[in-house]
């Protein structure tokens, strides 16, 4: 959910007022000018990227926003943000790294929320949040637009065509600005682009205008004649407004001749207006500085941020409880269940994917006819992973509650940036003024035949990024039972990974005699199959390794009297050991499962943390993962390369009679 | 429609990590009432009752007979209105016995039959084996620890010498024990009862002088405790058990002469409650009435010294004081120091008591004072001379 906290202090210059228009540049350019003064007595740390000279793209965009609109922008953002805000007292206080800052000095110069304006520090990958912020917008029949800023270095990235072509099919209010200054930071654009500008967007099926910053009461109008349309139409737009940055791209040097810059100092507008109206901007010139310096002194009086020190989980007592569960359903039936009660029950849930639609139903047929029941809330997307994850997060910060499908969990790779660099660091960067409660589910495993980049297990690139949760689930406890709590407390970008090869197993039930099932009493429980007698080694695994694990402990006991005990999370990150050790300290080896690599894996992380936790106590642990390359196609080379009952039997075997 | 309501023996009340379903006093599947009498459960020194928390059907999680571990679910009760869709009681019937492999030709070879195994449970050959009778003594399962050769019948520990083994094996992990003895010499001060209630008076203060020896070390820092509960043992034939005095420093010795009195009583009654074992931060032993001189007393997890009471070799002569000590967060030399102080308090003190002299028993060496507390008559006696209590003329 997003909270306004400056929508009090918004104070648009207004459109029809000149000189509140120019005021407002001459702020933006005395605050930038004084950042590079602050660089220079070594009072600032770090870098930014200032906006002077394109200072009226962000003015003519501001002076038509209504209170409902958000702003997406890049790291050349303060010109966006002081346009929109005039806050020059938290924006100063931000990029100073102060708690009075106005994300408490987390996020910096290129990582701002306040106001209804965002950025972030990644070219491109703010275009789908945004697109995702303005269908919020969309699905909320409001009049409230996005406007999302990009350079001319940003058309190199992928995941802009992603976007254009996503809102344009369905029809988002996302009015993309994009800057074009002929330069991404040392490269000019002669080098790097090809083909026109225009025709990008206008072959994704949007209009597109194009404009200049130096004339800035005609890129006004313009603007304003853009975003009433798309206020009105509900359809997106494209604008290109061609200016020029007339300082470097940050702070280094120059390397664009000089003959280009002195001409464009000399058609600079704030420039012209000083030679035309000296005393008007003067006086103008001389209200900014001083409100920068106000605004300077106060931040350096104010505290720096400092970070309270996160909680390390105490242990908790555990509570064991048999898992029996009536009914012969499949885990993929009990998973469509989920997502319909989480429709059914709540109308902000979203559900988005490629091919989910009915009739087809998902290429798993997970989703079945939810897209008959719920037809605005379930669709199919484009193939864009990117997008996908990304329109989700805008969707998420807007108090709504997306579930994407990714085909395949091979596939997540696609979306790396979105889930690493967006999801799940902006309740962090921006000091708490938003969440994004984002699931991400998607089948990971082989046994198949599906080949190298349709059977992997990429689960453990995705473990351990702080502000994000990783769960796996199984058959041997409901899916649904997961799920409820997953959708029910939902506060943080969550990865589901289910197994293509669970789909079709029954859930519940257990081994054969002897062996039975139990869980530990909570949200995400950890299960675990066990006999009455001590356990002679713990395998410990996940997901789909769990009917392969099973099938090992059988045999184990039948052939070599062997008794083995398997505990199986169902949240691998954040992970709790307390189960696993418990079950450590009575056989006292630990023999650890998973179908991904072994190098830096799930196993090492659990070998390295039982170590530390367990004070010197004397287990025998190993690893068992998949062989170091590709999976192969071949069926019996592709069984032989990823742990299966057989290996666990003989890691098994040779652990226990080695002692 | 409330959660169900999961019931699990409470850690406050028990010292133990496990306890043992000993009878359920209500049917899986019924109704109860809230605070009805469920479940008796067994811990090593006491019968604990567990009251049901809430009204409600109570469903059993664990059967008559399992050890469960303190804190596991025993049973669960699920009130007005809750429909457990998907999580069902465990079914009565568990599956049948699972044979390995080299189990079942056993079964085969010798004529046993599966079923005779207990439900659920996991079957090996020697399983087989020992049913069928063919379990020879030359091939038990503990063959390595016994003695070659020599016929040996193995009989199950009873729990508590388990729990109690458990305990001080853990200690010995947990300490780096060492010990010093001093000889303390003493006419006045009669043995039994009211010598040891004299130590724990003496020593509970004297620990305010030697802090390290009232602690706990853990992974390299010493935990001081901010009480003294000196902890006695007493083992007169109901097993062996440490009562506490808790605040030890701050009673005057009377009150804990009294205090020991009425923990022998109940223990003699077999009613001490389990909650008279918590919480000691330092353990007195006393040997001296079985004629023990050196002994050395093994320190228990959670303490960092135990005293231990010895007798010379005449009565009413020497007292042998030892000091177990866990050198990790002590030395020798405050030990010696520990023990060099106290002889010094309990000779001021033996000076006043010689000073009323009196009869005592020549078998226990009580005094009659000790004796009159315990409601014991004191009897001459000819052989051997002196005074002979009635307890030890009844053979105790």
């Amino acid at each position: 959910m997003i909270v306004d906290v400056r929508a009090t202090g918004l104070s648009t210059a207004r459109r029809d007022d000149r000189s509140a228009l120019f005021a407002r540049a001459f702020l933006i350019r005395a605050f930038e000018q004084r950042l590079l003064k602050l660089f220079a007595e070594d009072k600032l740390f770090g870098t930014v990227h200032t906006c002077i000279g394109q200072e009226f793209s962000g003015i003519a965009v501001a002076a038509h926003l209504e209170p409902g609109d958000r702003i997406f922008s890049n790291h050349r953002c303060h010109g966006h943000y002081l346009a929109r805000t005039g806050d020059a007292d938290g924006l100063m206080a931000e990029i100073m790294g102060r708690t009075s800052g106005i994300c408490g000095g987390r996020g910096g110069s290129q990582h701002i929320c306040a106001g209804g304006v965002f950025s972030n520090g990644i070219q491109g990958g703010i275009m789908p949040v945004a697109a995702g912020l303005a269908l919020a917008q969309q699905l909320a029949a409001t009049r409230s637009i996005v406007v999302a800023f990009i350079g001319d270095g940003t058309l190199g990235e992928g995941v802009l065509y992603e976007t254009l072509n996503l809102v344009s099919k369905w029809k988002i209010p996302l009015v993309t600005v994009l800057e074009n200054n002929g330069y991404s930071q040392s490269t000019s654009s002669a080098q790097t682009l090809a083909g026109d500008i225009i025709l990008r967007p206008e072959s994704f099926g949007l209009r597109a205008y194009r404009g200049n910053t130096w004339d800035p009461e005609a890129l006004v109008s313009l603007v304003g004649d853009v975003i009433g349309r798309v206020r009105d139409e509900r359809s997106p737009a494209f604008v290109c407004i061609d200016t020029y940055r007339l300082m470097a791209h940050s702070r280094g040097d120059d390397d664009r001749p000089e003959s280009e810059r002195r001409h464009h100092w000399e058609i600079d507008p704030l420039s012209r207006f000083a030679a035309d109206h000296p005393d008007e901007a003067a006086s103008m010139q001389s209200a900014a500085e001083t409100e920068v310096s106000r605004a300077v002194d106060k931040a350096l009086a104010a505290e720096f941020s400092s970070i309270p020190p996160h909680e390390i989980p105490c242990s908790r007592e555990l509570i064991w409880q048999r898992t029996v569960i009536d009914g012969q359903e499949r885990v993929g039936a009990r998973i469509y269940k989920s997502l319909r009660a989480h429709l059914e029950n709540d109308t902000r849930a979203f559900l988005l994917g490629e091919d989910i639609e009915a009739p087809y139903g998902g290429a798993f047929k997970i989703t079945r006819e939810l897209s008959s029941l719920f037809p605005t809330r379930v669709r199919n997307t484009p193939v864009s992973e990117a997008a996908i994850v990304g329109v989700a997060t805008g969707l998420a910060m807007a108090g709504f509650h997306p579930v994407c499908e990714i085909m395949f969990g091979d596939f997540l790779a696609l979306a790396a940036d979105q889930i690493i660099n967006h999801a799940a660091k902006f309740q962090w960067i921006y000091n708490g003024q938003v969440q994004v409660p984002l699931v991400i589910r998607t089948p990971m495993g082989g046994r198949r035949g599906y080949g190298p980049t349709h059977s992997q297990s990429l689960e453990k690139h995705f473990l351990g990024i702080p502000g994000t949760r990783v769960l796996a689930l199984h058959h041997r406890y409901d899916p649904c039972l997961v799920y409820q709590r997953v959708f029910a407390t939902i506060d943080r970008p969550t990865i589901v990974i289910e197994n293509k090869a669970l789909y079709g197993e029954t859930i519940g039930g257990c081994p054969s005699a002897g062996f039975w099932c139990e869980h530990t009493v909570e949200d995400v429980p950890t299960t675990r199959i066990r006999s009455a007698a001590t356990p002679d080694i713990t395998v410990v695994c996940y997901g789909g390794m769990l009917v392969e694990a099973e099938k090992a402990l059988e045999r184990l006991f039948d052939e070599q009297e062997i008794v083995a005990e398997i505990v199986c999370p169902q949240q691998i990150y954040p992970l709790a050991i307390d189960p696993i050790l418990e079950s450590l300290k009575a056989s006292r080896r630990l023999l650890v499962v998973e179908e991904g690599q072994i190098f830096c894996g799930f196993g090492a992380e659990l070998v390295a943390a039982i170590y530390e936790a367990s004070d010197g106590m004397p287990f025998q642990m190993r690893r068992h993962a998949a062989a170091p390359h590709p999976i192969p196609a071949s069926r019996p080379a592709e069984t032989e390369s990823l742990p299966n009952r057989d290996s666990i039997f003989r890691e098994c075997v040779r652990m226990v009679t080695s002692d | 429609m409330t959660d169900p309501i999961l019931v699990s023996i409470p850690r406050g009340s028990v010292n133990d990590d496990s306890a043992k379903i000993l009878a359920w006093k209500v049917a899986s599947g019924t109704h109860v009432e809230k605070d009805q009498l469920v479940c008796d459960v067994e811990t090593s020194k006491a019968v604990l009752e567990i009251y049901a928390p809430e009204t409600g059907v109570l469903v059993y999680t664990a059967t008559e007979g399992d050890e469960v571990p303190v804190g596991t679910t025993i049973c669960t009760i699920f009130c007005e209105g809750y429909a457990p869709a998907h999580l069902v009681p465990p079914p009565g019937d568990i599956g049948s016995a699972r044979l390995s492999a080299a189990a079942r030709a056993a079964a085969t070879e010798l004529g046993v039959d599966c079923s005779s195994f207990a439900p659920g449970s996991l079957v090996r050959r020697e399983d087989v084996l020992r049913k069928a009778g063919k379990l020879t003594p030359e091939v038990p399962e503990s063959a390595e620890f016994a003695a070659r050769g020599v016929p040996v019948r193995w009989e199950d520990l009873p729990r508590h010498k388990l729990i109690e083994g458990r305990i001080l094996q853990r200690g010995r992990q947990l300490a780096v024990q060492s010990s010093v003895t001093s000889i303390f010499r003493t006419e006045a001060v009669s043995s039994g009862l009211g010598l040891q209630s004299l130590i724990v008076y003496e020593a509970a203060r004297l620990l305010h002088k030697y802090p390290k020896f009232n602690a706990v070390h853990d992974r390299g820092r010493i935990g001081l405790y901010e009480r003294v509960n000196v902890g006695w043992a007493l083992d007169a034939g109901q097993g062996l058990v440490v009562p506490v005095i808790p605040d030890s420093d701050r009673k005057t010795l009377p009150e804990i002469s009294s205090a020991m009195e009425t923990q022998l009583e109940a223990y003699l009654e077999s009613r001490l409650s389990p909650a008279e074992y918590l919480g000691a931060t330092f353990t007195v032993t006393d040997l001296s009435s079985s004629g023990v001189s050196f002994f050395h007393p093994l320190i228990t997890p959670g303490q960092s010294a135990i005293l231990g009471i010895g007798s010379g070799p005449e009565p009413g002569g020497e007292v042998y004081l030892t000091l177990a000590f866990d050198h990790q967060v002590a030395e020798g030399k405050s030990a010696a120091d520990f023990l060099h102080d106290l002889m010094e308090r309990l000779e001021s003190q033996a000076d006043l008591a010689s000073k009323k002299a009196g009869a005592y028993c020549a078998l226990c060496h009580r005094d009659s004072l000790t004796l009159q507390l315990s409601k014991v008559a004191l009897l001459k006696s000819e052989v051997p001379p002196g005074y002979v209590c009635s307890l030890c003329v009844a053979g105790w």
